[in-house]
């Protein structure tokens, strides 16, 4: 056998070239769900990464606070996470206040702006130059359900793609598929924000006559059931009109995603 | 310069580089251009042979493909290539200068990264913006940074008296 080989070595480059294709091919036609090898690997990899973000925090933490005054690194932690959530309550009461003068519904407003946040840091996350998704600390047991909204106060990250016990994976906005309901704040135009796999978003369905300008700011829509409504998605980049019915709107997100450090996730939603 | 890698060197390769890439990717900005299992393989392929350097690209890529969180086969597709065929160029073409090497290596990495990113369009993944301008700032860390490890290992790995023989 291992003469074959040394003598044939490009008929075993063909063996090792449809072993990756098989490969390949395997994993595309599962790509829709979650693989049983990706749910076992979210499973063990938590505690190697929970703990390598646990000493590097650490070791991160004791060097700062070497350097830093203590009291004032602390007083500042606390009030970046004070501004945080004032943030996010400032725009859920903008909301209920815009909706309270166009709407009577209760149950709609219950729906649409009340909920909880649960801040998580990002443990783990691969090379940017590839990939769209990364891993926090919080899972089932932190009360973590999948398709719940990832959010930071300056916009919207994405939604939780799988979960497992103490960890749970996000998929970026920007990825290929991902999708959120869109809105312009002041004509409250609505349409489909959709990832591209690249750092922008396109915004389908905009009828070619609407005015849409370059530098307008989008919100949630809150029609996807995943992200509640106000949040901001991004600013307007490019804004065209198209051979089709709709226009060719391109959105910049609003939050960078390749600095996300801590980030919170819609819990308890009513 | 004698022709062998042993099976135990090949290992340290593959958990160094991977280590590396994994630890680089999360903690050091910009890590994402020095491709560590590319310049591996290359030179295993280099001086084993083209089934050596053909298992080993296969087996460095798909740890990469798991350490970047890509599909499994994209990397290990375009490793297996290089490894196989760094030990037929090394035949073709003597390249121990450092700026042949370094040339090599950033071309092998453009190649690469070319096919990884035909691969994720024809999967349906549409190259990111700014793609040519990451393709050849990755081929030119990778390169440099390449033909020094080359050096370095050949310093540890081969005695004076191997590279006196090349001279002479």
């Amino acid at each position: 056998m291992t003469e074959f080989v040394q003598r044939k070595p490009f008929v075993f480059l063909m063996v090792l070239v449809l072993t990756n294709l098989f490969l390949l091919s395997v994993q595309i036609r599962n790509e829709q769900g979650l693989t049983l090898l990706h749910s076992w690997e979210l499973t063990l990899f938590t505690p190697m990464a929970s703990s390598i973000h646990g000493v590097t925090s650490k070791i991160e933490n004791a060097v700062s606070r070497y350097v830093y005054l203590h009291n004032a690194q602390q007083e500042n932690e606390r009030l970046i996470h004070e501004n945080a959530q004032l943030k996010l309550e400032l725009i859920q009461l903008r909301g209920l206040k815009s909706l309270f003068l166009r709407a009577r519904d209760y149950e709609l407003i219950r729906n649409q702006y009340v909920f909880d946040t649960l801040p998580v840091a990002v443990i783990w996350r691969n090379a940017r130059f590839y990939s769209q998704r990364f891993v926090v600390n919080a899972g089932i047991a932190q009360g973590v359900m999948r398709d719940a909204a990832v959010i930071t106060p300056e916009g919207i990250v994405g939604r939780i793609w799988a979960v497992s016990r103490d960890s749970s994976e996000v998929e970026l906005l920007t990825n290929n598929g991902a999708a959120a309901g869109g809105m312009l704040n002041d004509s409250r135009m609505q349409g489909v924000v959709q990832g591209n796999g690249s750092e922008l978003l396109n915004w389908n369905f905009i009828p070619n006559y609407e005015q849409v300008k370059v530098g307008d700011l989008v919100y949630t829509s809150g029609t996807d059931r995943i992200y509640p409504r106000g949040l901001l998605i991004g600013q307007v980049l490019k804004s065209e009109k198209s051979r089709m019915i709709y226009r060719d709107v391109v959105i910049r997100p609003r939050p960078d995603y390749s600095r996300l450090e801590e980030v919170m996730v819609v819990v308890h939603r009513e | 310069m004698p022709a062998v890698i042993r099976a135990h060197e090949i290992a340290a390769f593959l958990v160094l580089a991977a280590g590396l890439d994994l630890l680089m990717a999360n903690y050091v900005p910009g890590a994402g251009y020095l491709d560590l299992p590319l310049i591996a393989v290359l030179y295993i392929g280099w001086y084993s042979s083209p089934v050596k350097g053909g298992v080993c690209g296969l087996l460095f890529g798909l740890v990469q493909d798991r350490v970047l969180g890509l599909p499994l086969g994209l990397n290990g597709l375009t490793k297996t290539l290089v490894g196989f065929s760094a030990y037929y160029l090394n035949h073709l073409v003597m390249l121990e200068g450092v700026l042949g090497r370094c040339i090599m290596i950033a071309v092998f990495s453009l190649v690469d990264g070319a096919v990884i990113n035909g691969l994720r369009s024809a999967l349906g993944q549409p190259p990111r913006l700014g793609l040519v301008p990451d393709l050849v700032i990755r081929a030119i860390v990778t390169g440099i940074s390449g033909s020094i490890l080359f050096s370095m290992i050949d310093r540890i790995k081969f005695s004076p008296a191997d590279f006196r023989k090349i001279e002479s």
